[in-house]
């Protein structure tokens, strides 16, 4: 095994140093189990008294693994075979002096990205002989490493106890009208897609998740998947990334190529969806896709081009539909870059409704069309950068934002801030340009089916 | 004006200035870091409905108007502060709660420009008529939007089954029908009254000379006379209203909101027993508590169940929220579990771990500029010295945390169930 080591240095106190770890035919009795790659992340960061060490496993979005890999994320983080009882793990993790040890699903395009962490106070803060930060990282691999399982199968208890918690988060969903409308609008986007699928995966993939069945994933997920570790912190504990890669050797390692997601085609006609429930206000959601994607240096004024739209104070949809018109007490876009949508979210009053939708695709004809302030493009790449710039000073953050990059070589948020400052009024009006709408999904209050009504 | 340095726990320090006027400022700096955050605030929030005025009388005010003037303060007569904002890139925003409203930045250049910005709004108070009836619309769908939040409607509920009279039963954006009465001359009473510098703070954190930040306010700031505020004697029984409410509305699984009503003294909370208190609610259901296990395992909980301390200036709620099938079974539980805690004592292993969890907890909280400005302000508005919760959680004895178990008085409990309808 060989270590070869990269540094990059970002800024003065970001130093990036890239371990690669190459496997060389030979140095194990079994061949087959040369794995070909581990990324390692460093990021040197002395302001902090606390250090953050993420595990994050990157595999394909696949409707038939995506809720197997999700509810493997928390069985995995609730318990294992040391600490078979949950209970005790987490006595065990307060004694750790707070750490936050645990994991948690996501997807990013067309990729499922399952993080590990542990983010703990500096050894030095404490006063407990033994290291804090070597500690809980040994307990995250213990979770992921060896669980609490028998007979080539996760326990009854486990399995029921987590299935039950992410089905109570799916049904929960509606809770919260503003997330749940979003959601409903991206499985309504890609309904035909694994990417479609809330990121826990469909009732239905969830109750049909068996012990032996997860158990069977479990073992798939250590061999196919991608693998980088992030630390953020003072230093890199002595060991660890080797200590890792021990880990992955019996793993019959065999990864799958991360590639970047497929965008969905321009849709033939826009799909309208209306849900009538027993609420006050109305939610409109609009949801646009493109077939444009990139990298983060390439798509970074299709990030300006929605922040001008519908971020800050300063963009076209708060002054104009909220501030002037008051047609929505909220209304945001975002974009995707990953997958290549935007999404404009927004709360009406159910008589506002029509007018909002109008006004919303008013404004982004606007920005088409060049009718936008040179200070206000000003002022939203000020603000995108001020945020970016804010990153350094989070470690949990900084550490989602690598975590997240999950093609190619990770962007630094420097990086990101350059590419920035290169972004012209002309790349607003094209990315405007790129965009279809597709979806118009909306929640309609009882008894407002009428006001709310498309006319035709 | 009056400066001086305070130190606590493994290092940390920040600097507290007193001005004449009576506004205090605290100064944390944090070497190396790349990003300020400034708030400035003023302890008066959704609670604060009544004042005695100069002659001894009572005024009463409509429901909502601090969260009103804190939406209309961002206005001055040359533009708004987010347009100010926007020119420097700076991340802007303003909060009320029950006790205290606070105007914030946080940005990573251009800091004295911000700060400026800060200093200048907050104390250009401009209301006109046309603008007051413009935010009631504005403020009256931002109210409608509350009516569809389950989880806000299950504590508010909550709060009105507990109090009669205290005001923190009342909705922090009021009702569309109170702040139908609010005039801009009434704002500008407010204003005058609870905006006064003595009932105010500053807090700031940064990688900044703290005497250059000092010298900066104190030639910026716009300052009048000292007035202080005298807040209309809040008549509250010790009894709560009714054990039970519910309410219809669109939800998954019913959700519940749990509290017991607890007698403060005339000097509010008592930051000690507010420590106890935070250990103690662990201790009963954090994630290595027995009840959190059988919860679990009963299926009566998921992962949205947490206890919570509810405290501010003249509040203290030990509470319980989550969902669940059956929230009366809950209340039960967790009774049948209390009573277990005053018989049989505590587990001192437990004691520990939670102890050690929080204080680390604590710790990383000195790692956020956002954190530290949220610690002090907590401190000023609740009136104890900002290092004084690490330091008593790091000293804390298990006897101090058993004599909180006195305040789970059956009587005083209430539920509050949202489900959906039949």
């Amino acid at each position: 095994m060989e270590l070869v080591r990269q540094y990059r240095i970002v800024s003065p106190n970001i130093i990036i140093i890239t371990e690669v770890l190459k496997f060389k035919a030979g140095d194990f009795l079994k061949p087959t189990a040369i794995a070909p790659g581990i990324d390692g992340l460093f990021i040197k960061n002395d302001r902090f008294s606390t250090t953050h060490i993420s595990i994050n496993l990157y595999i394909p979005l696949n409707k038939t693994t995506l809720a197997h890999n999700a509810l493997l994320t928390y069985v995995l983080s609730s318990c294992c075979a040391e600490y078979p009882d949950f209970t005790a793990l987490n006595l065990k993790i307060c004694q750790l002096y707070g750490a936050d040890i645990g994991g948690v699903a996501d997807k990013v395009g067309d990729t499922q990205v399952l993080r590990f962490f542990s983010f703990t106070v500096d050894d030095e803060l404490t006063d407990q002989d033994s290291s804090v930060v070597l500690e809980s990282f040994e307990l995250l691999c213990k979770m992921l490493f060896e669980p609490s399982v028998e007979n080539e199968a996760f326990k009854t208890a486990d399995l029921q106890r987590e299935r039950r918690l992410t089905l109570e988060k799916i049904e929960g969903l509606i809770n919260e009208k503003r997330s749940y409308a979003i959601n409903k609008t991206i499985f309504e986007m890609y309904k035909n897609e694994a990417f479609g699928q809330f990121k826990t995966g469909s009732i239905e993939d969830v109750c049909a998740i068996t012990e032996k069945s997860l158990y069977k994933a479990w073992k798939e997920l250590l061999s196919s998947a991608k693998v980088r570790v992030q630390v953020i912190g003072k230093k890199l504990p002595d060991g660890l990334f080797e200590n890792l890669a021990e880990r992955f050797e019996g793993c019959n390692r065999n990864p799958m190529q991360i590639v970047p997601a497929v965008p969905k085609n321009p849709p033939q006609k826009v799909n309208r969806v209306d849900e009538v429930m027993e609420v006050a206000q109305g939610k409109l959601v609009m949801g646009f896709t493109t077939t444009f994607t990139g990298n983060d240096t390439e798509t970074a004024f299709l990030a300006v081009f929605s922040d001008l739209l519908g971020g800050g104070p300063y963009s076209k949809l708060f002054k104009n539909v909220r501030e002037k018109l008051s047609l929505c007490y909220y209304c945001a876009a975002r974009c995707n870059r990953a997958k290549g949508y935007l999404m404009i979210d927004s709360g009406v009053e159910a008589e506002n409704a029509i007018k909002a939708e109008e006004e919303i695709l008013k404004q982004l004809e606007d920005i088409k069309s060049g009718n936008f302030d040179a200070e206000d493009l000003a002022a939203s790449i000020r603000s995108i950068k001020e945020s970016l710039r804010g990153l350094n000073d989070s470690q949990a953050a900084l550490d989602g934002w690598y975590s997240l990059k999950v093609v190619g070589n990770p962007t630094s948020p420097e990086e990101f801030i350059a590419a920035l400052e290169g972004v012209t009024k002309e790349d607003v009006i094209r990315a405007a340009g790129l965009y279809t709408l597709d979806t118009v999904y909306r929640i309609v209050p009882k008894g407002k089916e009428g006001v709310m009504a498309y006319e035709n | 004006m009056k400066t001086e340095v305070i130190s606590g726990i493994a290092g940390k320090k920040y600097t507290l200035c007193t001005l004449d006027s009576g506004l205090k400022i605290y100064l944390y700096k944090m070497p190396g870091f790349t990003s300020y955050y400034g708030m400035f605030g003023t302890r008066y929030g959704s609670i604060d409905n009544a004042f005695v005025d100069q002659n001894g009388n009572t005024v009463e005010l409509p429901e909502g108007i601090a969260h009103f003037l804190e939406h209309k303060l961002f206005e001055s007569e040359d533009g708004d502060a987010f347009t100010k904002y926007s020119k420097t890139g700076a991340y802007s925003n303003a909060y009320t709660s029950f006790d205290r409203t606070c105007y914030l930045f946080s940005c990573s250049q251009r800091f004295y420009e911000n700060l400026g910005i800060l200093l200048d709004f907050v104390r250009s108070p401009y209301f006109t008529a046309e603008t007051v009836a413009k935010e009631q619309g504005i403020i009256g769908q931002e109210i409608r939007m509350y009516d569809d939040q389950p989880t806000w409607q299950v504590l508010f509920n909550m709060l009105s089954a507990m109090f009669y009279s205290h005001p923190v039963k009342i909705d922090i954006a009021g009702t569309v029908e109170s702040i139908s009465k609010i005039t801009h001359e009434l704002l500008y009473k407010c204003y005058d009254k609870f905006y006064n510098l003595s009932n105010m703070f500053i807090t700031l954190a940064g990688d900044f000379d703290e005497e250059e930040v000092l010298g900066f306010i104190n030639k910026n700031l716009k300052t009048t006379p000292k007035s202080e505020v005298v807040p209309a004697a809040i008549k509250e029984p010790d009894e709560v209203v009714k054990p039970y409410v519910e309410v219809n509305l669109e939800v998954a699984k019913p959700l519940f909101c749990m509290g017991f009503k607890e007698k403060l003294s005339s000097d509010g909370v008592c930051i000690k027993d507010a420590i106890a208190m935070d250990v103690l609610l662990r201790m009963l259901v954090g994630s290595a508590s027995s009840l959190y296990k059988t919860l679990l395992e009963k299926e009566l909980i998921n992962e949205e169940f947490a206890p919570e301390y509810f405290t501010g200036r003249n509040i203290a709620i030990p509470m319980f929220e989550g969902e669940s099938k059956d929230p009366k079974m809950v209340k039960e539980l967790i009774l049948k579990e209390l009573e277990k805690f005053k018989t049989q004592g505590l587990d001192p292993v437990l004691f520990e771990a939670v102890r050690k969890d929080m204080f680390g907890r604590m710790l990383r909280r000195f790692d956020s500029a956002e954190s530290v400005c949220s610690m002090l302000a907590d401190a000023n508005v609740m009136g104890y010295e900002p290092f004084e919760y690490i330091e008593n959680l790091k000293n804390l004895k298990i006897e101090q945390v058993a004599d909180r178990l006195s305040v789970f008085d059956t009587e005083k409990c209430v539920l509050s169930v949202v489900r959906r309808g039949i």
